[in-house]
């Protein structure tokens, strides 16, 4: 029963070396197409990867940079129609009601005569009563 | 010659006055033409038309041109007050105490098995009308009383009938309503009561054209479960209302309005009532705090 080692001690001289230039031949062309491979691939994987990279970055901008926030980088000038409220930050001021200044009333002063001749009023108002 | 009719009609004093000479058989009619009215509208008479709607809730009922025009009224009330005048807080008043004549009250035989808590207020909206058949519908648990609603109703309404003679007032329970100026060109010298001094005027007010009317917690109180109660009854809570406003006078152009803007200046306290006399143009008004001050709004300077 032979072996692998048998057999390369079998191999010696001319022969020998021209079947060693063959193999490295080989070898090399071996590396050559892998390089190739290798370079073809890189060059069609980064060309269409950086095409896809431009489309997310489209819609990442889209998603990210809504008009109104636009707006809000780049001030603009805006004409506030009445009642209209500016928000910078937080929630809205309520709206408060401003009690109008209480007009204590001076003492009664009679500024005309009550009718047909008779004195005091023609009739009172007072809260509804028995 | 000024010629003036005093009687007691819906439970308060009623007043007639025209400025001719020949109007005495009209004014003699007027306690007549009341009766029929308050029989239609009172809901402390079993027998009224009223009461019998009612006890009617949850069925269409054709109801009579009186009770019809104060429904009218009191929807009319109900809408320029935004809900703070409600025909519907009958419950929430007999709940407060409010379940028989103030005389009957005022004798201090009180109903004390109550609680405090509040009774809602159904809303105005949930009352089905049709006006073509002139029928309500009211919901079930719900019943009406127009209130003061009513006597500005037959103030401005028992007026309408005697300018037919001439310049008349009349007042319902201090709800007064005039037709213009008096015979002689002047205005209607109309006092207002010092709820603090019965029987002295915190001022007069003199009235052009229109309507004024008082409402206040200063009469119909009484002691119940341990506490003064009132019959103004805030619509929001269910329970009387809770305000520094004792009286609340307000002068507008019908005694309907005036009725339902006294109520609820009253109701809303005397900031929020003041800011509302001094908005709307229709109206001005004289308010009586608890401290004793009296206020006045903007307007008000053109009937002192």
């Amino acid at each position: 029963m032979l072996n692998k080692s048998s057999v390369s001690t079998v191999v010696t001289g001319p022969t020998a070396r021209t079947l060693v230039s063959k193999s490295r031949a080989r070898t090399d062309v071996q590396w050559i197409i892998s390089s190739v491979s290798i370079a073809i691939t890189l060059g069609l994987w980064g060309l269409f990867a950086s095409d896809a990279k431009k489309v997310a970055g489209v819609a990442a901008q889209v998603t990210i940079a809504p008009p109104d926030q636009a707006v809000a980088t780049q001030p603009q000038v805006q004409t506030l129609l009445p009642g209209q409220v500016l928000l910078f930050e937080g929630t809205a001021p309520q709206p408060q009601v401003q009690p109008a200044q209480p007009q204590t009333i001076a003492p009664a002063k009679p500024r005309h005569k009550s009718g047909g001749g008779s004195s005091g009023p023609a009739a009172s108002t007072g809260s509804s009563h028995p | 010659m000024t010629q003036q009719l005093d009687f007691k009609a819906m439970g308060c004093r009623m007043r007639g006055v025209i400025d001719t000479e020949d109007a005495a058989p009209l004014l003699q009619s007027m306690p007549a033409r009341i009766e029929e009215w308050e029989q239609i509208l009172s809901r402390f008479r079993p027998d009224s038309e009223l009461c019998e709607l009612n006890q009617r809730a949850g069925i269409q009922v054709v109801v009579s041109q009186v009770l019809w025009d104060v429904f009218e009224a009191s929807r009319l009330s109900e809408a320029e007050t935004r809900g703070l005048v409600n025909p519907l807080t009958m419950d929430a008043l007999i709940h407060a105490g409010y379940d028989r004549t103030f005389d009957e009250l005022a004798s201090g035989d009180v109903d004390t098995v109550v609680g405090s808590t509040a009774v809602p207020v159904p809303a105005l909206q949930d009352v089905l009308s049709d006006p073509e058949q002139q029928t309500l519908k009211l919901p079930l648990g719900a019943r009406l009383d127009f209130g003061g609603v009513a006597k500005g109703w037959v103030a401005q309404h028992a007026m309408m009938m005697l300018r037919e003679y001439g310049p008349s007032l009349f007042s319902a329970g201090g709800d007064i309503a005039v037709s213009g100026l008096r015979g002689d060109g002047e205005p209607w010298e109309i006092g207002v009561e010092d709820p603090f001094h019965p029987g002295r005027y915190l001022r007069s007010l003199y009235l052009p054209s229109g309507a004024v009317a008082t409402s206040g917690k200063d009469y119909r109180r009484w002691m119940h479960s341990g506490s003064l109660q009132h019959h103004i009854i805030d619509p929001r809570s269910g329970l009387p209302a809770e305000t520094d406003v004792v009286t609340a006078t307000v002068i507008a152009p019908d005694a309907i309005l005036a009725e339902a803007f006294a109520k609820a200046i009253l109701i809303s306290g005397s900031e929020a009532g003041l800011v509302w006399l001094d908005h709307d143009e229709r109206l001005a008004g004289l308010l009586l705090l608890e401290n004793g001050m009296q206020v006045g709004s903007r307007r008000l300077i053109e009937y002192v």
